[in-house]
């Protein structure tokens, strides 16, 4: 019953009138975000970390929680009515889903959406309860030699999603991981990569990064070719599916739901792979594969359902053991940090409310944004239309500011400058950000882990691979690689991936 | 003989960043042991690895298809850039409404598509929304006129 009493003190604390309203806000703006293209949740919640160290550490991690959730949402809403994903998990959904608009089932389309994401939230909430707890007191066993391997599993886990070449992925892991270690060196305290600038003594500040190689470097690539906003938006005309859509929904929302929930919990995985896996499934299901991308009520059902699990149970690591899947919960991490709390399975015991208190924050923002995307749908239509040349000073106005309140440094807006800069160049070669953020993040981590491991065994690197758990992650992590590697695979990675542009 | 030039500059750039960051760390920090690493050890290995990553990318270069770069707006990354260096060097001197007015200004003219009243009515909105938010809501300690602009 300890399971229930925990709820109990997340849904008290949820509830509160302060968490109900971030919640809402947090929704609320991922919805809008996940709208527009252009601008995704990784920059949106790198832009308003710094209002989140006025919040507390709860409303903080129930707002951005809601962004990220809420951001589903809404990149769903876009790539049904105008084909325009908003956000990468939602190409998916577009491939159908606009198909069905033009068949003037929008609002079909648009409402199953909806409630599969809904079923699908509720369910990975009660997934991430059950799981957490266990997962901690795992992770409390943990040594050095075993976050090290679960590190590197997590990050060969998202190399595996990047999308493009597996290699230059795996470099940008290292580049970030580099560009992660200058500072002083907590061990030492000498300093590193420095450059004799005293503003660099701390290392280069993560909001300053994240905005730069996500926001301001995604400005830029939007200047080559400026999104177009919504001229032709369907219309909406009846919001009801009737019973033979949710008799043809019900059991891919389930298996979405399901899928969307393993898939996500995995180091790297997240709302994206769920969502294409659906898809795949789905159609490999259907008794009329055919129907696929001509507006298969299946098709919306299945990836929407399990790209809003994928996003919610890939909280599990982050909350369980302080590392993050994606660079998305990086963020999330970065903000904990400001609060001077450290992610990992501490935060359970000693931090209960916050723990459960975030989790039961998730259902009821799933509430929220049923009501706020059924109803109101007309609004956020109203909104695509917000031109993109509007939207860029604007971005560029947040991300400036937001950077140089977080550390009140003139320096960290140069930083903002010179990443935007960076991540557009890199992507100009054909490499991602992504990796990059993961990391830099998780550099310093790992040389901690790497560091610590060697003094126990005396400096014998085989110590990964005797002790029986870090071998095992060691083992899957070389299975994946492999995978990744191999030729046949990799073809089939990249027709999975193809689908999407 | 056909080379990727997209992949081919990727790995050259891979392996400076390596070479760079672990010949620093080689010449300047204190190697160690395995077993007490020192500052230097991790930074060494990691670039070794990102050199090694870098030229094979490069080996993979060869005979690819050929992909280009792509339009580069030149214009608009200067603008997009100048404007924030604007705000990072004068946000001190000039204050917050100031400073943030003129490097709005500056990023509404990135796209080429916003007229000059329209870019002047957005930078002075977006300001007034900032110094309201930042300042009178969230109380940060920021003069809205800086010291340059006091007499």
């Amino acid at each position: 019953m300890d399971l229930l009493s925990n709820l109990a003190l997340g849904l008290s604390t949820a509830a509160s009138l302060d968490n109900l309203f971030y919640c809402f806000v947090g929704a609320a703006i991922g919805t809008f975000v996940g709208v527009l293209p252009g601008i995704g949740p990784t920059a949106t919640i790198a832009m308003l970390l710094p209002i989140t160290y006025y919040l507390t550490p709860t409303a903080s991690l129930i707002m951005l929680a809601g962004i990220y959730y809420g951001s589903m949402y809404g990149g769903s809403t876009s790539a049904i009515l105008v084909n325009l994903p908003g956000e990468v998990s939602s190409s998916v959904t577009a491939l159908d889903g606009y198909q069905m608009a033009r068949q003037g089932k929008a609002g079909k389309a648009l409402a199953i959406a909806a409630i599969g994401s809904f079923v699908a939230g509720t369910l990975a909430t009660c997934v991430i309860a059950l799981v957490a707890v266990p997962m901690t007191s795992i992770a409390l066993k943990f040594g050095s030699t075993e976050y090290f391997a679960l590190i590197l599993l997590g990050l060969a886990t998202s190399t595996a999603l990047a999308h493009g070449s597996v290699l230059k992925a795996m470099a940008m892991i290292v580049t970030g991981m580099l560009f992660g270690i200058v500072g002083t060196d907590v061990d030492s305290g000498a300093f590193r990569f420095t450059l004799s600038i005293v503003d660099l003594t701390d290392g280069l500040g993560i909001v300053a990064v994240a905005l730069g190689i996500f926001g301001i470097a995604e400005v830029l690539r939007n200047l080559e070719n400026m999104p177009e906003n919504a001229s032709g938006a369907a219309t909406i005309t009846s919001l009801m599916p009737d019973r033979e859509d949710l008799r043809a929904s019900i059991g891919p929302i389930l298996r979405g739901s399901a899928l969307g929930s393993i898939l996500g919990a995995l180091p790297g995985g997240g709302s994206i792979l769920s969502a294409f896996s659906a898809y795949v499934l789905e159609k490999r299901l259907s008794r009329h594969p055919e129907r696929f991308g001509k507006g298969a009520i299946e098709g919306v059902a299945g990836p929407e359902s399990a790209n809003n699990a994928g996003a919610q149970t890939s909280f599990i690591p982050m909350l369980t053991l302080g590392i993050p899947s994606h660079p998305l919960m990086a963020l999330m991490i970065g903000a904990l940090m400001i609060q001077g709390i450290t992610p990992g399975p501490n935060v359970v015991n000693a931090r209960p409310e916050l723990f459960w208190g975030v989790i039961a924050s998730m259902w009821i923002g799933n509430v929220m944004l049923v009501i706020l995307n059924l109803p109101l749908v007309g609004l956020w239509v109203a909104m695509l239309k917000i031109p993109y040349r509007i939207l860029l000073p604007m971005i560029v106005a947040f991300s400036m500011v937001g950077v140089f309140t977080v550390g009140n440094s003139g320096f960290d807006v140069l930083l903002l400058a010179i990443f935007g800069l960076f991540g557009y160049f890199f992507s100009k070669l054909g490499c991602e950000p992504a990796p990059f953020l993961m990391g830099f993040v998780l550099g310093a981590l790992l040389e901690e882990h790497l560091r610590r491991a060697l003094v126990f065994s005396g400096g014998d690197p085989g110590v990964f691979f005797t002790e029986p758990i870090s071998a095992g992650l060691l083992l899957v992590t070389a299975v994946i690689l492999a995978i990744v590697a191999f030729p046949m695979i990799a073809r089939r990675r990249k027709q999975i991936f193809s689908e999407e542009t | 003989m056909a080379v990727n030039p997209r992949d081919l500059v990727a790995g050259i750039v891979f392996i400076v960043i390596g070479a760079a960051f672990g010949g620093n760390a080689w010449l300047t920090l204190r190697l160690g042991e395995a077993n007490a690493m020192g500052p230097g050890y991790f930074p060494v290995l990691l670039g070794l690895i990102l050199v090694g990553f870098g030229g094979a990318i490069v080996f993979s270069s060869v005979g690819k298809p050929r992909e280009t770069f792509g339009i580069v707006p030149w214009q608009g990354i200067a603008l997009v850039t100048a404007a924030i260096v604007f705000f990072a060097l004068t946000v001190r001197g000039l204050g917050m409404a100031p400073s943030l007015g003129i490097a709005t200004f500056i990023a509404a003219q990135a796209s080429g598509r916003l007229s000059l009243p329209g870019s002047l009515l957005l930078a002075v909105g977006l300001t007034a929304f900032c110094v309201v938010m930042f300042i009178y809501a969230l109380r940060l300690p920021y003069p809205v006129i800086g010291s340059w602009l006091r007499f």
